[in-house]
């Protein structure tokens, strides 16, 4: 049974000027250790889609259903660290919000920033950081509620693209060792390519499934790796002319 | 440390220096030539008055006893109303950011109170309020308090729709998005309210003075117009200057504190 499942989901946006359809009817299954890319064209509804698996916007129309205690965790298209707090006191956001055992969540907190290379700038501000670092530490924020879904929301848009391949790597490789199951939304197709398990192709606005992928590269590769081999950019031309192709 | 950073430093240092010498000598020149006019009878002291007769007229303030409570009357006031203006204009605007329905129902009421020069209001205060300091602080209030809750407003509007989903995905509700997100990400903005607010709050206490007051700068202003005593009105307007000069460091000061924990 899937993790999280969206039933004929779909979404109007409601506004002064009219009424944008975002969404129709998409049915999408989330599998348990999975990682799902999905992939449509700018403004299509990826971030509507993602808003409504995360619980932030309710659907027009479908219903999502998980189970009460699938904990899901929504990391925004921008890093969205708060320049106040210090990189500790921004990773520990979600407990001191839910008001959990603080000394616990402090230790995991910390165990997370020293395994990934952040333990010397716990005190740092997140302006002291680059951006690739921004990026893990917005990351283990995510990671901390110990989330049994992250839906992660283009969080390599801001990067350039050198820093941002290493940043896919080390992603990976997080989420891969702390055994989540991961949504990423990107409109960057080698990105999907390379790290997901599955790709789901979205059409242009209002959002459908279009097709979807299931990725056979070696999944012990990490996505620098993977897009070095024969069958990368296989899978890139045909989700590619999928994208381009008039939707029905 | 090189030689260049040191030569750097030194070079900074002197024009520091240099800067401070200019400042303290635009102001022996100002007052040196407008002592210089008057004792030379370049104009009429009588209509320009000159530092020694504001010396004079301070001094002999001092002397009745009359220079504190002046101060005194209108330092109060001032204080008074900045600190309710900034208070309650802070906390409208918290209510108006949590209820989104109540601040666009209000709105044009609020670009109504802001646009009116609120100098037209001072009849309606003197009678509503009375002649007394509660007209004064009325005043400067109604021009310090719109103000405040249109910025303040606008700061809380302004924070990123992203955060604010970050915050609701854990779970958080409005307080929380206000005390973590919206309050925080504020500080530099209210810092520059509190700063805005030292300035008009003088104003509209010395507005507040011209209209109905028995003691207070205000009223040494007006009172020394209507009997020709440049000097004395002179006088208040130095001390006018001192004062409110000495509230806005305070409150440059309040802005590095906090400056160091935002
Ligand atoms: N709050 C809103 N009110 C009205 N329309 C909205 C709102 N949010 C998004 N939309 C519209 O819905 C459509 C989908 O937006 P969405 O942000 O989900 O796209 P996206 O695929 O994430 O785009 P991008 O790749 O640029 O991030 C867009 O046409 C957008 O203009
Ligand atoms: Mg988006």
């Amino acid at each position: 049974m899937a993790l999280v499942e969206l039933r004929d989901i779909s979404l109007i946006y409601h506004s002064r000027d009219g009424e944008t359809e975002a969404i129709k009817d998409v049915n999408l299954g989330i599998d348990e250790k999975e990682f799902v890319a999905i992939v449509g064209p700018s403004g299509s509804g990826k971030t509507t889609l993602l808003k409504i698996t995360a619980g932030l916007i309710a659907p027009s129309g479908g219903r999502i259903i998980k189970s009460d205690d699938v904990k899901i965790a929504y990391m925004p298209q921008r890093d969205g660290l708060f320049e106040w707090r210090s990189v500790i006191r921004n990773v520990l956001l979600q407990p001191e919000i839910a008001g959990t055992n603080m000394k616990l969540a402090r230790e995991y907190a910390e165990e997370l920033l020293e395994k990934y290379g952040l333990k010397d700038f716990e005190k740092k501000r997140p302006s002291e950081l680059s951006g690739g670092m921004r990026q893990r530490v917005a990351l283990i924020r995510t990671l901390v509620s110990k989330p049994d879904l992250m839906l992660l929301d283009e969080p390599f848009s801001a990067l350039d693209f050198q820093t941002r391949l290493y940043v896919c790597d080390d992603v990976l490789r997080i989420i891969k060792a702390e055994r989540k199951t991961a949504v990423l939304v990107t409109h960057d197709i080698s990105e999907a390519v390379s790290m997901a398990d599955r790709i789901i192709v979205l059409s242009s606005r209002p959002a459908r499934v279009k097709s979807e992928y299931r990725i056979g590269l070696d999944k012990n590769l990490s996505p620098l790796k993977r897009r070095e081999l024969k069958n990368f950019s296989a899978y890139f031309k045909n989700i590619w002319t999928d994208m381009e192709a008039p939707d029905e | 440390m090189s030689e260049e950073h040191k030569q750097y430093l030194k070079k900074q240092k002197v024009r520091k220096l240099v800067v401070r010498l200019v400042q303290i000598g635009i102001l022996i020149l100002f007052f040196g030539l407008w002592e210089l006019s008057a004792t030379l009878e370049w104009a009429d002291p009588f209509i320009t008055s000159s530092p020694s007769r504001v010396a004079k007229s301070i001094a002999s303030l001092y002397a009745s006893g009359d220079l504190f409570v002046h101060m005194g009357a209108t330092l109060w006031e001032t204080v008074v109303s900045f600190l309710i203006s900034t208070v309650a204009g802070t906390l409208i605007a918290v209510a108006l950011w949590w209820n989104r329905f109540l601040s666009e129902a209000l709105q044009p009421y609020l670009i109504v109170l802001n646009s009116l020069p609120k100098i037209a209001l001072g009849p309606l205060i003197i009678i509503w309020v009375g002649a007394g300091k509660g007209a004064i602080i009325t005043m400067a209030l109604m021009i310090c308090l719109i103000i405040t809750v249109i910025s303040a407003l606008q700061g809380f509007q302004s924070v990123e729709r992203d955060k604010i989903d970050l915050l609701r995905s854990m779970g958080a509700g409005k307080g929380k998005i206000f005390m973590k997100l919206v309050l925080p990400a504020n500080i530099p903005n209210i810092l520059s309210i509190l700063k805005i607010n030292v300035g008009l709050s003088w104003v509209g206490t010395i507005m507040g003075e011209y209209l109905v007051s028995r003691e207070g700068l205000g009223y040494l202003l007006v009172y020394g117009g209507q009997v020709f005593k440049l000097d004395l009105v002179m006088a208040s307007t130095l001390i006018l200057c001192v004062l409110a000069t000495a509230m806005y460091l305070v409150v440059a000061l309040l802005e590095k504190i906090t400056e160091k924990y935002f």
